[in-house]
């Protein structure tokens, strides 16, 4: 029996997983801290222990695998913001980081604790679904791999089980002029919680879109694909009126909670058209940017 | 639990209960009380410092997390009695009014300033973002961040 609140350093991800069994289900995780601090400031969550996450190098990896990329579940946004590992078909990964809430948040906040908090907002799922992330999980009974879609249950839930962490994020190779981008609304110029998100993600060949995939954040209970706009998109050369009915299909897709304190129903539906059209353009103009660096 | 941090270049062991926020522990053991304690949830930035160089709100860290790392506070920017070329441009603008986001703003701006000396008006305010001010002063802050950068690259001269 434990008696005082408990702060455990473990040296692997291993041990992680042993004393987070021990402490109980009134014990967390904690990585950046950004979520879980505030929430036992404000006397929300009162955890009997923590076990620290932050300095495991085997959640800090971010590197290129087989074409694809592996991001360890404690490389912060700042990181994931800088680094020249995350441009190419991957820039959606690094817009999203770099619009994370204030500057202080970027270098805090880790790409695991966003995924793993389920918040609706949560700027990185939008990107990684359009990405087809794979999570790899580990837990007292070895580890196991899950797409990031059936990962996210409900606002807040995830298919964690007790104890289990979170390693990294897997991305598989992309193809040929494949590019991907993220646009939100926000209080400041794009920075800060957001209202809505649009993350897109195609390959376009000979003008055309292709493999089109469209996530939206802050407008539907958890993130989630639009079918209906992807199936539309394909084939289509995107021009201004493409770009709109693409915009339209996602804002009549789009579930919007009506007692959001950020912005009305209505208003995330309004401003999901834009978005969604900037997103896919500037995935488009990415794209086309790669195949003409390709041809030289 | 025991802890190293080094605030300011000086090192300190501390007992801290692993509950504790790094900013109540700047503020009542080290009596650093330029970073304020205002919102408490990493909303407002007037608890900021650099961690390692980054700009962090202290109010969101625990103490223990922060160990054997490089702190600075905004106690940390002048030298020597002289205040930092930031200091001083605040000053020589009247940027600050009733003074409480003082602290926060200094720490996030000399962040920006140590990882590019020559920040664009929107570079500043995007490192600001972070960072309230309830007097709503933001103009002569970024005005001063920018004559900071000046200065500070004249002296490299």
């Amino acid at each position: 029996m434990r008696e005082a609140f408990e702060y455990l350093i473990p040296s692997c991800v291993d041990e992680a997983i042993v004393l987070r069994r021990q402490i109980g289900e009134q014990g967390c995780f904690i990585a950046g801290g950004t979520e879980i601090v505030p929430r036992m400031n404000r006397g929300e969550l009162a955890p009997i222990g923590l076990v620290e996450l932050s300095r495991l190098q085997e959640l800090c990896v971010l590197d290129h695998e087989d074409g694809g990329l592996r991001i360890g579940a404690m490389i912060t946004h700042a990181e994931v913001e800088r680094s020249p590992l995350t441009k190419g078909p991957w820039q959606a990964l690094s817009d999203a980081s770099s619009s994370i809430r204030s500057p202080q948040a970027i270098n805090q906040g880790t790409i695991g604790g966003n995924i793993v908090f389920g918040v609706p907002s949560a700027d990185l799922v939008p990107p990684f679904l359009a990405l087809e992330a794979n999570l790899r999980l580990k837990g007292a009974n070895g580890e196991r791999r899950l797409p990031l879609r059936d990962f996210l249950v409900g606002p807040y839930r995830n298919q964690l089980q007790d104890g289990e962490v979170l390693i990294e994020v897997r991305l598989s190779k992309a193809d040929e002029n494949f590019a991907s981008a993220f646009c939100k609304a926000a209080k400041y110029r794009g920075l800060g919680l957001a209202i809505a998100s649009v993350a897109a993600a195609l390959t376009l060949r000979e003008g055309r879109i292709h493999d089109a995939r469209i996530a939206i954040g802050a407008a539907t209970p958890v993130p989630r694909r639009i079918a209906e706009a992807e199936a539309f998109l394909e084939g289509k050369v995107p021009d201004e009126r493409v770009l709109r009915e693409a915009g339209q299909l996602v804002a009549a897709a789009a579930e919007p909670r009506e007692d959001s304190i950020r912005a009305s129903p209505f208003y995330k539906r309004r401003v999901l058209v834009p978005l969604t059209e900037r997103a896919v353009a500037s995935a488009a103009a990415r794209s086309r940017a790669q195949s003409s660096e390709d041809n030289k | 639990m025991k802890i190293a941090l080094t605030v300011n270049g000086k090192a300190h062991r501390l007992d801290v209960s692993p509950d504790t926020t790094l900013l109540m522990v700047l503020r009542d053991e080290l009596r650093l009380i330029g970073a304020k304690r205002a919102c408490d949830g990493g909303e407002c930035g007037a608890c900021t410092v650099l961690l390692g160089g980054d700009a962090m709100t202290s109010c969101t860290i625990l103490a223990v997390t922060a160990r054997d790392r490089q702190i600075v506070t905004v106690e940390g920017l002048a030298r020597d009695g002289n205040l930092h070329p930031l200091q001083k441009a605040f000053i020589d603008r009247g940027a600050l009014q009733c003074g409480f986001c003082a602290g926060g703003m200094l720490t996030a701006a000399k962040a920006l300033l140590d990882r590019n000396p020559t920040p664009n008006r929107d570079q500043v305010k995007r490192a600001l973002a972070g960072n309230l001010c309830r007097c709503a002063g933001y103009q002569e802050i970024i005005d001063a961040v920018l004559d900071a950068a000046d200065t500070l690259r004249g002296d490299l001269r």
